[in-house]
């Protein structure tokens, strides 16, 4: 029988491999990235920064019975038959239980999950050269290391390295001249304290002691001081046009694809380019700007103009951001129903020099007769030259690489993460790899 | 945690082993107590004992452990004992000092229970030292093959780690086929022998004498080569010779795309599962519920004697009754345990068993039923030697017990009532009923390899015995994927499902055929 303390035992195998379970689960949110993306609950949060992400096969699966945690079970508590365990609470209740539902969900913070989704992402045809640049503020670092400085700000490494360094030099013209050993020298040498000659001195006449510690004496000359300087950094200008049509013909499936891209797009752009402008504007007979909270909540009826929207833009463009100093996005989403499309092809070929990239996307349901007849899309294929590549899902992609224009045909939820892929892709290359899913068959 | 803080616990580990060893007369081996920080706890509690393997499951429980006890805070007590000779056990260093001794009395009373339960005697007392080894092994094999190949040979193994019990005998395929070879021949000549005999000795033999009598030597030599070579080229090609339970050591012997230092990981979390797992699973509600009655009796002792405050013993009454405390969605084996470890105590010194008391009509004569046979604590010291949970429950878990610890069933509801968890009203005899069944095998359902070459493919065929539930399609789905890694062919697996026969099928990936 023993009772042995132990102050300062610390984990070994635990943080190692909670970091691998992190891994995990990370992994399992990138291949389930689409069904995230496309989740309705994330745009319609209020305020709140974490979202629940459905995240499968993280499981210790083994052979089992059915009737745990999702079929029911034994409990105990007080309770008469029919009464309800969980009255106005959601499944997630039970979730203690070790045999859930397939699906294990993690709370993940939103900057969290826009890190690992938008890892390679980012504006194309970005002009980081010609545009004139704009210093941010970041704070303070510690940039350089000198002789000089303040106390409170000593680079302990450094002036240890340092002190060392001298050290050792004297201690080997202490040997050379006396022939001692290395020990010896090192002794000497705290005991004068850093003094060399009387060192040398000791050690000739022989008054050196021997149980005197050896330390290594630090002098004002081994003295290093970090400095801080301001950090800024450097970043191009950007804006970005958010552009949607909210006439009538939108159904809330549409609308709700619509702002599901440009909801992600915009947290995108927040997170990864500080110094990015983002405008909004609706538009249905007429546009109009709006802030970004009315831009992804509120919606009018009405006929369908889409040149106002483009027309407007132009005009802030005129107006706000002159093309020298800025890069300039227009991101357009619609069902591609145009009263008027020759004024809007007019006003896009007008707009077109002025843009780093335009982006169409035409969102459509299974319903819609006027499958790419008389849809925008349809209009601009007849104006420029696009190259056409095709998903699996059966979602299509255009691109003209010389006006910097790319179009997208959303059809489903899945459709949302590939068009944005697709668009942020600054490699360059858009050939379409399907990436696996969770999924299995 | 303080010197004098620690010379009182020292003193009262003293006097709650004088408890434990000389007034409740039971045995228990050596223990050393470690005091350790409480990110180590965290640690060895997710990881189950040291010298884990390491795997990601373990770092997701470490984290699980460390929220729930941030969350809940520190009255909840941790508990970690190593039931190997001598006995390991981690206190945490931050806890008060009345839950260091509460955690130390449960961890005495659980030492007494594996040094005394005689399926315990069955957990391998070197496993530390043999899984330390092991893990220095794993970790070059990390280095050389690849984490994530490592991580699936693991996660594999661990799926069916359980699936192993030291009850079935070690051998190998050939002794295997030798053994049952020889059984078969035995049983066949001797039977075939006592016919003749009959036929020869018809007119003279007496009647019931005649396995006395000894084997006539005219069987022909031909004839019973002849068997034998027909019965050795049947069991030849068989494989397994019988239909095994032993899932890993089939796999580690029979698979052909193992290597050796797959099968090495395979057999290390075998005989982890073997000889440390299957007998905690095995005896868990007894266990716990065990170390719960004990630790709240000595407890009360040392309380009696002075030894603790009267506000730590508030202390103490507060946490263990969060440790018994019930939960609606599952049972709660310290409290269900130690209820029946009381009531147990109680009937055997009013001498309340037996068929005249369970036939006594009268409800309050059955009550107060006290013949002052007081042999209760001879009756908790049988139970232990020789139970297990299935046992334990189906003998002592009574209806009146079921009833006081307000035990039910619950279902989920359909339609619209989907996401909430309905109470049932089944009546006792059926909850008790369910409760006791959901014990068999410990809950492991039984799979054998029936077959493994299965329609003369190498495919493997697995069979279910069912007890009337069916299994988890989406677990057993992913298990069987788990399964077929290990194996590289096809799997099979004949159940029951909706009460029709039914089989999980596993094929390998299928290479595309030209379309």
């Amino acid at each position: 029988m023993s009772i042995v303390f132990h102050d300062t035992w610390t984990t070994q195998k635990g943080t190692r491999d909670a970091r691998r379970h992190q891994e995990k689960v990370d992994d399992a949110i990138r291949k389930n990235i689409k069904n995230v993306i496309g989740d309705e609950s994330i745009i319609t949060r209020e305020g709140k920064k974490t979202i629940l992400v459905p995240i499968k096969g993280l499981k210790d699966y083994r052979f089992t019975y059915k009737h745990h945690g999702h079929v029911g079970g034994v409990g105990q508590g007080e309770y008469e038959p029919g009464d309800i365990l969980n009255p106005g609470e959601e499944e997630e209740s039970a979730a203690g239980n070790q045999h859930g539902p397939e699906y294990m969900e993690t709370e993940v913070d939103l900057d969290y999950l826009l890190k690992i989704m938008f890892e390679d992402l980012g504006l194309p045809w970005l002009d980081e050269t010609n545009k004139t640049y704009i210093e941010i503020r970041k704070g303070w670092k510690f940039e350089n290391i000198s002789k000089k400085g303040v106390y409170s700000r000593i680079h302990k490494k450094r002036t240890m390295i340092e002190s060392i360094k001298r050290n050792m030099a004297l201690c080997g013209e202490i040997i050379r001249q006396t022939n001692c050993s290395q020990e010896e020298a090192n002794l000497a040498l705290a005991q004068t304290k850093g003094d060399i000659n009387q060192a040398i001195d000791i050690l000739l006449n022989g008054i050196l002691i021997i149980d005197n510690e050896q330390s290594i004496i630090i002098q004002e000359d081994d003295l290093r001081f970090k400095h801080m300087e301001e950090d800024i950094d450097i970043c191009s200008n950007a804006v970005v046009f958010a552009l949607m049509d909210v006439s009538g013909s939108m159904t809330p499936q549409k609308k709700y694809l619509c702002r599901s891209l440009l909801f992600w797009l915009v947290e995108f752009l927040k997170k990864e380019y500080q110094n990015v402008h983002i405008r909004f504007i609706q538009h249905a007979d007429e546009a109009k700007e709006v802030d970004e909270d009315t831009f992804f909540k509120r919606s009018t009826y009405g006929g369908t103009l889409s040149y106002t929207a483009f027309e407007k833009a132009n005009n802030i463009i005129n107006a706000e951001y002159p093309l020298k100093e800025w890069n300039i996005y227009t991101v357009y989403c619609s069902d591609g129903d145009d009263f008027d499309s020759i004024k809007t092809i007019s006003q896009v070929e007008d707009m077109l020099p002025k843009l780093n990239m335009i982006s169409y996307i035409e969102v459509r349901e299974e319903q819609d007769i006027h499958f790419g007849s008389n849809t925008l899309l349809r209009y601009f294929r007849e104006k420029w030259k696009f190259i056409e590549s095709k998903d699996t899902k059966e979602g299509q992609y255009f691109i003209n690489e010389e006006n910097h224009f790319i179009m997208s045909v959303m059809k489903d939820k899945s459709h949302v993460w590939e068009t944005l892929k697709y668009m942020l892709n600054i490699n360059g290359s858009r050939i379409l790899n399907e990436t696996p899913t969770g999924d299995n068959k | 945690m303080n010197q004098t803080e620690l010379q009182r616990l020292i003193k009262i580990e003293e006097v709650s082993y004088q408890i434990i060893k000389d007034e409740m007369k039971f045995q228990l081996v050596d223990i050393e107590f470690d005091i350790v920080p409480e990110q180590k706890m965290f640690e060895i509690m997710a990881y189950h004992m040291p010298g884990q393997i390491p795997n990601w499951k373990f770092g997701r429980d470490f984290e699980k452990v460390r929220t729930i006890y941030n969350k809940t805070g520190s009255s909840l007590p941790l508990e970690v004992v190593v039931p190997t000779n001598p006995a390991r056990a981690y206190l945490m260093k931050d806890n008060s000092f009345a839950i260091q001794v509460l955690v130390m009395t449960h961890v005495m009373a659980h030492v007494a229970f594996s040094t005394m339960n005689k399926y315990h005697h069955l957990i391998d007392s070197d496993l530390v030292s043999k899984l330390n080894s092991a893990c220095q092994r794993i970790s070059d094999y990390e280095r050389k093959f690849g984490l994530n190949n490592v991580e699936e040979i693991v996660d594999a193994g661990h799926a069916i780690q359980f699936h192993s019990t030291p009850l079935e005998r070690e051998e190998t395929e050939d002794e295997k086929r030798l053994r049952i070879f020889e059984q078969q021949k035995r049983a066949h000549h001797e039977k075939k022998a006592t016919e003749f005999y009959d036929v020869i000795n018809v007119g003279f033999s007496m009647p019931g004498g005649s396995a006395d009598l000894p084997p006539v030597a005219d069987y022909s030599y031909i004839e019973r080569e002849l068997y034998n070579n027909t019965l050795w080229n049947s069991l030849k090609h068989k494989t397994p010779v019988e239909p095994t339970e032993d899932l890993l050591r089939y796999l580690i012997d029979n698979s052909r795309v193992l290597s050796g230092w797959e099968k090495d990981i395979l057999e290390i979390i075998r005989m982890q599962g073997r000889q440390y797992y299957w007998s905690l699973i095995k005896t868990k509600y007894l266990n716990e519920g065990f170390a719960c009655f004990i630790h709240e009796k000595i407890m009360r002792k040392l309380f009696n004697m002075g030894l603790m405050t009267s506000e730590e013993h508030a202390e103490y009454n507060y946490s263990n009754s969060l440790v018994k405390a019930m939960n609606p969605y599952a049972m709660n084996p310290y409290l269900i345990g130690s209820t029946i470890w009381y009531d147990i105590e109680d009937r055997w010194d009013k001498g309340k068993h037996g068929d005249e008391w369970e036939e006594e009509p009268n409800l309050i004569r059955k009550k107060e039923w006290d013949t002052k046979e007081m042999k209760g604590w001879e009756k908790v010291h049988q139970i232990l030697r020789t139970n297990h949970d299935w046992f334990f429950m189906n003998e002592f878990l009574t209806n009146d017990l079921t009833r006081d610890l307000n035990l039910y069933i619950y279902i989920k509801g359909k339609e619209f009532m989907a996401g909430k968890f309905i109470v049932t009203d089944y009546d006792i005899d059926q909850v008790r009923q369910m409760i006791i069944n959901s014990f068999s095998h410990s809950g492991v359902p039984k799979i054998r390899v029936v077959d493994g070459n299965y329609r003369g493919k190498n495919d493997l065929l697995l069979e279910h015995e069912h007890i009337g539930i069916d299994l988890d399609d989406v677990y057993t789905h992913k298990t069987l994927e788990h399964i077929h890694n290990l194996w590289g062919n096809n799997i099979y697996l004949k159940t029951m499902k909706d009460k029709v026969a039914f089989s999980y099928k596993c094929y390998k990936p299928e290479i595309n055929p030209i379309k």
